[in-house]
């Protein structure tokens, strides 16, 4: 099982390519700039369409002459936060109702996550739209958007947790914990979450990728994290707008979100062949 | 069996009545919402300069000054006499002529868009299914990976650069005045939309192919020589295709997604760009209706599929699932 997960090459790739990035939100953005000009946030009227290969703008600057290299560190630094911040969200709030959902009387049981299914299915853009059109665009920061984006992430985890639970629970060890007198808190939080964690981090590593893509629709519709704060999506929607005479900047951000979006795919696929290698082809 | 008749329509019932209590949780959600939303409709139609008298008297005329749950009352109400409000900006038009403009043309990308994600998707996933683990299913399953992964707006730009820029024999962007066949506008919004659903319909078409083709009728019926192509679409693809069908009404939620990007990327004027506008405009009665419409048409699609289930398949009706 554990060989399984270490031959995995598309897994280290992932790990690889996660870690990198990290290194370039957190360092990214101190890349010394030659020029004032070239300044990643502010809206300067610098040289604009620099190629890339440009002497402190390696991958050139965008229409109004902001370096692109450093405006990727500071998309990468939004993107991983808000992503980090929705999903640690998602654990709390989804394993609390899932919890809520197992322990608790029937008609309570039943009404929890009839709601949980129906926020399921809900397309999660329109909660975004809800919240963007409350705030009003022009006012959406990061806090906006994880608040919009965590509305509709709960219940795949609450899912997850009441399912898990059901099998678990009925495990020999936790029957004869329970018969012991072990409360339902204690039986919770000492031997059924923990034996979950490995599930969590596997689907949490898939679900980060769905976050970072719909903060980046979001980013790309012009109702997400608002300029001058840079954003993959938006320097996506922006770069369109050049696309005809200027292809290549469209490139910088669409590489580095599709490679986020599949390492992180990687990692959880990896994370679930090890945790739970039944579930192998779902 | 007649036992599991009344079931069934104990169950659609249940199912008829979730969905009309989605529709009240949607409708109230999207009022207190649009209430909370800065900007006052009365300021908005009196125009900035008006006195305070003449704003009030406005939202008096309006019914601005009731409380909250009359107003929801009053505003569902005249939804349902066709009245959605005006709209804030330019000449203040009808919302419902807003509607009836842009959702036939949402309508009909989504529709193209899940006509061609199904018949590609459950054709591949068949052929990859039959093939299964050879190279054939391998390149199919990457490339459904792949295309459940990617952004549409990743997507988009490559099919432009390919299709527009490269070999320029489509257009960029809806234009207001076509100048073409309309499919060449709709082409590549249509593909760029049908990805995600196509490749989650592979991938599921896939795995429930491979679990019916391994049980023992469809050995019996090989054994005694029923053509493969008949007994792959008679035999087998038809007790496959279940969760597929309940996959297509849930992945209509992609689809609605999917169409603010794609409508975006492409300029085309359906109820996605019109949202989009209307949200960086602060046009609250437009955001409403649009968010609301959106929702409507999710859970009764969602509703038709689950009714259309048991017609599909005889075990539901005869209530021996």
């Amino acid at each position: 099982m554990k060989g399984k997960k270490l031959r995995d090459p598309l897994f280290w790739i992932g790990v690889t390519y996660m870690a990198l990035l990290l290194l370039f939100a957190i360092f990214g953005p101190l890349i010394p700039l030659p020029d004032a000009s070239l300044n990643p946030v502010m809206d300067n009227a610098g040289r604009p369409h620099l190629p890339p290969g440009t002497p402190g703008a390696l991958l050139g600057t965008d229409e109004i002459g902001r370096s692109f290299l450093q405006r990727l560190a500071y998309g990468a630094r939004i993107s991983l936060f808000i992503g980090f911040a929705v999903q640690t969200i998602n654990l709390i709030v989804g394993i609390t109702v899932g919890v809520i959902a197992t322990f608790s009387k029937k008609w309570v049981s039943n009404a929890v996550m009839r709601f949980t299914d129906g926020m399921f299915a809900f397309p999660d853009i329109l909660f975004a739209i809800l919240i963007v059109g409350i705030v009003g665009a022009s006012k959406v920061g990061p806090l906006a958007v994880i608040f919009a984006l965590s509305i509709s992430g709960w219940p795949s985890i609450a899912r997850l947790t009441k399912t898990q639970l059901a099998t678990l629970k009925e495990r020999e060890y936790v029957v004869a914990a329970k018969a012991s007198g072990a409360s339902t808190a204690y039986l919770v939080f000492k031997h059924l979450l923990p034996q979950m964690s490995g599930i969590f981090l596997a689907v949490s590593t898939v679900e980060l990728a769905g976050t970072i893509i719909s903060e980046s629709t979001l980013g790309f519709l012009g109702i997400g994290v608002q300029p001058p704060t840079p954003t993959w999506g938006g320097m996506i929607n922006s770069a369109r707008v050049n696309f005809n005479s200027y292809p290549v900047e469209l490139l910088w951000p669409c590489l580095i979100l599709s490679g986020t979006v599949f390492s992180l795919n990687f990692i959880g696929d990896g994370l679930r062949n090890y945790f739970d290698p039944k579930s192998n082809n779902s | 069996m007649r036992s599991g008749g009344g079931q069934l329509v104990r169950a659609l019932l249940s199912r008829f009545a979730f969905g009309i209590v989605s529709l009240l949780f949607i409708s109230i959600i999207t009022f207190v919402a649009s209430d909370l939303a800065p900007g006052d409709p009365a300021t908005y139609i009196a125009g900035e300069k008006a006195s305070p008298e003449t704003i009030q008297r406005i939202r008096e005329s309006l019914g601005l000054d009731k409380p909250l749950p009359v107003r929801y009352v009053n505003y569902i109400g005249g939804i349902v006499k066709g009245d959605w409000g005006e709209s804030y900006s330019g000449t203040h038009e009808k919302v419902s002529a807003i509607l009836g403009r842009t959702m036939p043309m949402t309508l009909r990308l989504a529709l193209l868009a899940i006509m061609l994600a199904s018949v590609v998707g459950i054709s591949m996933g068949t052929i990859a299914a039959i093939r299964e683990t050879k190279l054939l299913d391998r390149g199919i399953l990457s490339a459904s990976t792949f295309g459940v992964t990617l952004p549409n707006f990743v997507l988009a730009p490559i099919l432009t650069f390919i299709f527009c820029i490269k070999f320029d024999i489509l257009p960029t962007t809806w234009e207001t005045q076509l100048r073409g066949p309309l499919w060449m506008y709709l082409a590549l919004p249509v593909t760029v939309l049908s990805l995600r659903p196509m490749s989650l319909l592979t991938r599921l078409t896939r795995a429930s192919m491979i679990e019916t083709l391994r049980q023992e009728f469809i050995r019996t019926a090989t054994a005694q020589g029923v053509p493969s192509f008949r007994l792959m679409t008679k035999y087998a693809l038809r007790n496959a295709i279940l969760p597929v069908v309940t996959a297509i009404g849930t992945t209509f939620g992609f689809l609605l997604t999917g169409s603010f990007v794609v409508e975006r990327y492409f300029s085309y004027p359906g109820i996605g760009s019109t949202t989009i506008e209307a949200i960086l405009s602060n046009n609250v009665p437009v955001i409403q209706a649009c968010v609301l419409v959106t929702g409507f048409i999710f859970i009764v699609v969602n509703l038709i599929v689950d009714i259309l289930l048991p017609i599909l398949d005889p075990r539901i009706r005869e209530g021996q699932v």
